[in-house]
């Protein structure tokens, strides 16, 4: 006890004279280096290591469930598979309509509602509420209970449309490809709708009153005034919010799983749900993580033109 | 009295909007409330004659034993949130208070990690996980849960931080209040808002998770809610009705957590502050 503290003492009287020579001051008191190390080391670990090992990975001959092949270092033949495969380019183009369709249908939809709620209404707090309610809902909650309305023997929207005579006999829209895409999409625009509404109601507030004034001096419509003033005035916004809804769509992997799985007959199957099934469905790691670098490309260069909308928003 | 009218069109456009919007959750509870056999009848009824609330005794304690999963994920979810802040808030600090070589790239890799599916993390992981023997294991889903939410919390918090006025502290240290009680007695309390935040969008992210678990977890007695749901519905013969009512248990803890921020949710999405 003694000893530390004598050796501490001693370290302290040299200190004085090193530390002005030194480069980097690690006390926590002028130095930034104690408040990030824990957040370093466990991105170090959690996060640059996987991505490095995926790259290798990916470069390997790397099946789990046949050991007896062992762990071959193959290059790009990995990548030369899948590039040549006509089922990959056909989920990356399923990928990209998924993601569209529900992307778009969000959009739309979210700003007509805040078009509307962005008026001098009555009950505003009491609408709000309403609206967040599918964003509380958790996502597999959301699936499940989708599943159940579109289920094809005694799903609720079988009833309605037999009801309205849009249709004779039920219909099991999950198990036929084109119903199937649209019913995940579908699921996926309810979850994501309260989000953007909020987004866009953000941006409707914030756009000058003067503006729709001086535009009715003028003489316009209120079709003139949505093109002419309301939709430039929101485009940073829109931008901004559909890029990032984009990017979780493309992420999204709890809609689709327990509704599908991926079917029938691939009809589902988005480039996640692909990496997920060659990994730990068929225990093919080397594909598998060549598929995840892949998906990490499409979502860097996502988020380097995503930071760029959001650079150029905050200029304005 | 002529205002009121004029805004009838829109009071019925969000009514049709909402009772669309709502029909799911209208589903989950009237289902979660019938019978086996009524769940079978055609035509389908809008509400149960007699709304069958032992479904959800039968569902937490009976056969599914669905509080097993429920308090799964609420350690899972509620570690995930507790190790986000005590990595996140540190660092937060300490990029919104000093300036030094890579802070804008620190920034800007922390925004490109947020946008990380988890599936790139974990086909590198599972290796390392099985060699440690977290697979299997709760703390390993803890702590990817925590490499996805991390960079979100760490983007709140700086936003949060740097609105708070750093003159507090300097006067505190003339004072000779040191930087660690600065941050303690007064950085802290200020931003107890923007922590709680972090916390319950950690708290929701790794409640909502189905790919971090679906991997790691293969011991049905350590399945998270979002698992024991989507295995239920794998099953040939679905139980709607238990299953309904477990997907309610599910969303009440998250609907309780949003309860208490949404006001600063709201707040937030409308000064346009979330942007931070």
């Amino acid at each position: 006890m003694f000893k530390i503290t004598s050796y501490t003492k001693a370290s302290d009287t040299n200190m004085g004279v090193k530390k002005r020579s030194m480069r980097f001051n690690i006390s926590p008191e002028k130095s930034p280096f104690f408040y990030l190390l824990p957040l370093i080391l466990f991105m170090l670990i959690m996060v640059a290591y996987p991505i490095g090992r995926i790259l290798y990975i990916s470069l390997t001959s790397n099946i789990m469930t046949r050991p007896d092949l062992g762990v071959q270092f193959i290059g790009l033949e990995n990548y030369a598979n899948l590039f040549t495969s006509m089922a990959f380019w056909e989920t990356v183009g399923r990928t990209g309509a998924w993601t569209a369709l529900s992307v778009g249908g969000k959009t739309a939809i979210a700003l007509g509602i805040a078009l509307l709620l962005a008026r001098d209404i009555a009950f505003k707090r009491f609408y709000l509420i309403l609206l967040m309610i599918p964003w509380v809902t958790p996502m597999v909650v959301a699936a499940v209970t989708w599943r159940w309305i579109f289920d094809g023997q005694f799903g609720m929207l079988n009833y309605i449309l037999m009801q309205v005579n849009i249709l004779q006999e039920p219909y099991v829209f999950l198990g036929h490809k084109m119903s199937a895409f649209i019913a995940t999409a579908i699921t996926d625009m309810w979850l994501g709708i309260p989000f953007l509404a909020m987004m866009f109601l953000a941006g409707l507030q914030s756009i000058p009153v003067e503006l729709h004034e001086s535009a009715s001096m003028d003489g316009a419509s209120k079709l003139q005034k949505f093109i002419h003033v309301t939709l430039p005035m929101m485009k940073p916004i829109i931008l901004v919010a559909t890029t990032m809804s984009g990017i979780w769509t493309f992420n999204s992997f709890g809609v689709i799983w327990p509704m599908t799985h991926g079917g029938p007959v691939d009809a589902t199957q988005t480039l996640i749900v692909q990496a997920y099934k060659l990994s730990f469905g068929s225990f093919d790691l080397g594909m598998g993580a060549a598929i995840a670098v892949v998906i990490f490309i499409i979502l860097t260069i996502c988020t380097v033109l995503y930071k760029r909308l959001l650079m150029r928003q905050e200029e304005l | 009295m002529s205002k009121k009218w004029r805004n009838l069109p829109t009071h019925i456009g969000l009514w049709g909007i909402f009772i669309i919007m709502l029909f799911p959750i209208w589903i989950m509870l009237t289902t979660s409330l019938q019978t086996y056999e009524g769940i079978f009848n055609w035509p389908p009824e809008w509400f149960p004659e007699i709304p069958q609330w032992s479904n959800y005794v039968n569902v937490w304690g009976g056969d599914y034993q669905f509080s097993a999963p429920f308090f799964n994920s609420l350690i899972i979810a509620s570690s995930t949130a507790i190790i986000t802040i005590l990595l996140a808030f540190p660092a937060a600090y300490g990029i919104s208070r000093f300036s030094f070589f890579g802070r804008n790239s620190m920034l800007f890799i922390v925004l490109v990690t947020q946008m990380f599916s988890p599936i790139v993390l974990i086909v590198g992981l599972y290796q390392l996980a099985q060699n440690y023997n977290l697979l299997n294991s709760l703390f390993g889903v803890i702590i990817t849960n925590c490499a996805l939410t991390l960079p979100m919390a760490v983007w709140l918090l700086h936003g949060y931080l740097k609105s708070v006025p750093e003159t507090l502290e300097q006067a505190a240290a003339m004072d000779g209040c040191s930087r660690m009680k600065g941050i303690i007695k007064i950085v802290m309390p200020l931003s107890a808002s923007g922590i709680a935040m972090a916390g319950i969008y950690a708290f929701i992210m790794a409640w909502n998770d189905l790919l971090i678990p679906l991997i790691f977890i293969s011991d049905s007695h350590l399945r998270p809610i979002s698992l024991a749901l989507t295995d239920f519905a794998g099953q040939n013969i679905v139980y709607w009705h238990q299953m309904m009512a477990a997907s309610v248990i599910s969303t009440f803890p998250i609907a309780v957590m949003f309860s208490f921020v949404q006001k600063y949710f709201i707040k937030g999405f409308m000064s346009g502050a979330i942007k931070e």
